[in-house]
């Protein structure tokens, strides 16, 4: 089984000068804090925003330091900071996208999709063709739920 | 984390000569060369241009913040000038922009780099804050003035 038979192919995305603003507002309208694709203007994948990406906004830069140490106990209440309404338009995609991305090609297995999401700790991933075009997003569930239909139980 | 922890009287410029905003950027990033963390300064400014083709970082009140993430640096720079005449930004609000913060960042500073960029808007915010910017005669000036408010 593919990754391409699994992926969601109808998709967000959005181009690097998308303003903070207008990128809230459309995460807004998923039930989950999704992963958005960045494009360029020929769809070939340039980055992504993570939900995490946006909470760094947010988070003290001492949070991050430390939060990869164990035992380490740190106050990382978000709520202490107040980022102004400007930077809602002062910053755009580009400024706060990964473009260290992991991605997926679509004729790959879904097996080794699955191993590549663990071992990054995500729960799903841009899938590109061979020339790196954007072609969907795999995430965890859906392979689940292509294995329950490989077994016709859906 | 604060400005004041970064931006140095050294890289003041208390009347910037630039009259557009390609100018502005290339003689601040001329006095960041000093700091020995522009690693390429041509592609700096090239790398800020283009952040700004993609959005105008003058977000009024005369006010510009051009930015980019490139490892055209090494760390995290800032620098502050000062317009007396104004420079073309093709701001939001189509004023023209007095005072601009030039800020870069190697991509692995990313969190630290929107840190600056959050606190310095937080800063700009304040209209008394501004107004004794402008007002600055000196780099020294200017740099206690944003100590000054730094500590609410």
């Amino acid at each position: 089984m593919k990754v391409i038979d699994a992926a969601k192919k109808d998709i967000i995305k959005v181009k690097r000068s998308l303003s903070l603003r207008r990128l809230l507002e459309m995460f807004k309208d998923f039930h989950a804090a999704p992963l958005i694709p960045v494009v360029d203007n020929d769809d070939y994948l340039i980055g992504a925003v993570y939900p995490e990406n946006l909470l760094d906004l947010l988070r003290p830069l001492s949070a991050k330091l430390f939060r990869n140490i164990p035992f380490t106990e740190i106050d990382e209440d978000i709520f202490d900071l107040d980022p102004v309404p400007a930077m809602g338009e002062l910053l755009i995609v580009d400024d706060i996208m990964d473009d260290n991305i992991i991605s997926i090609n679509a004729h790959d297995s879904l097996e080794k999709a699955y191993k590549t999401l663990k071992l990054n700790k995500k729960e799903r991933m841009p899938v590109v063709d061979d020339k790196g075009k954007i072609v969907g997003i795999l995430g965890i569930f859906d392979i689940i739920w292509q294995m329950f239909k490989e077994k016709e139980i859906v | 984390m604060k400005v004041s922890d970064y931006l140095k009287a050294k890289f003041c410029l208390m009347d910037l000569k630039a009259a557009n905003k390609e100018d502005a950027v290339k003689e601040l990033a001329k006095c960041l060369s000093s700091s020995g963390k522009l690693l390429k300064e041509d592609k700096f400014v090239n790398d800020v241009l283009e952040r700004e083709s993609l959005g105008s970082t003058g977000i009024g009140n005369n006010i510009g913040i051009p930015h980019a993430r490139t490892d055209a640096v090494k760390g995290f720079v800032i620098a502050f000038g000062k317009s007396t005449e104004g420079i073309e930004f093709k701001a939001l609000d189509g004023e023209k922009v007095n005072l601009v913060f030039l800020m870069g960042a190697d991509p692995a500073e990313l969190n630290l780099y929107l840190r600056i960029l959050a606190e310095l808007s937080k800063l700009l915010m304040n209209a008394t804050f501004r107004k004794e910017l402008i007002a600055a005669k000196s780099e020294a000036d200017v740099i206690t003035t944003i100590k000054r408010f730094e500590k609410g």
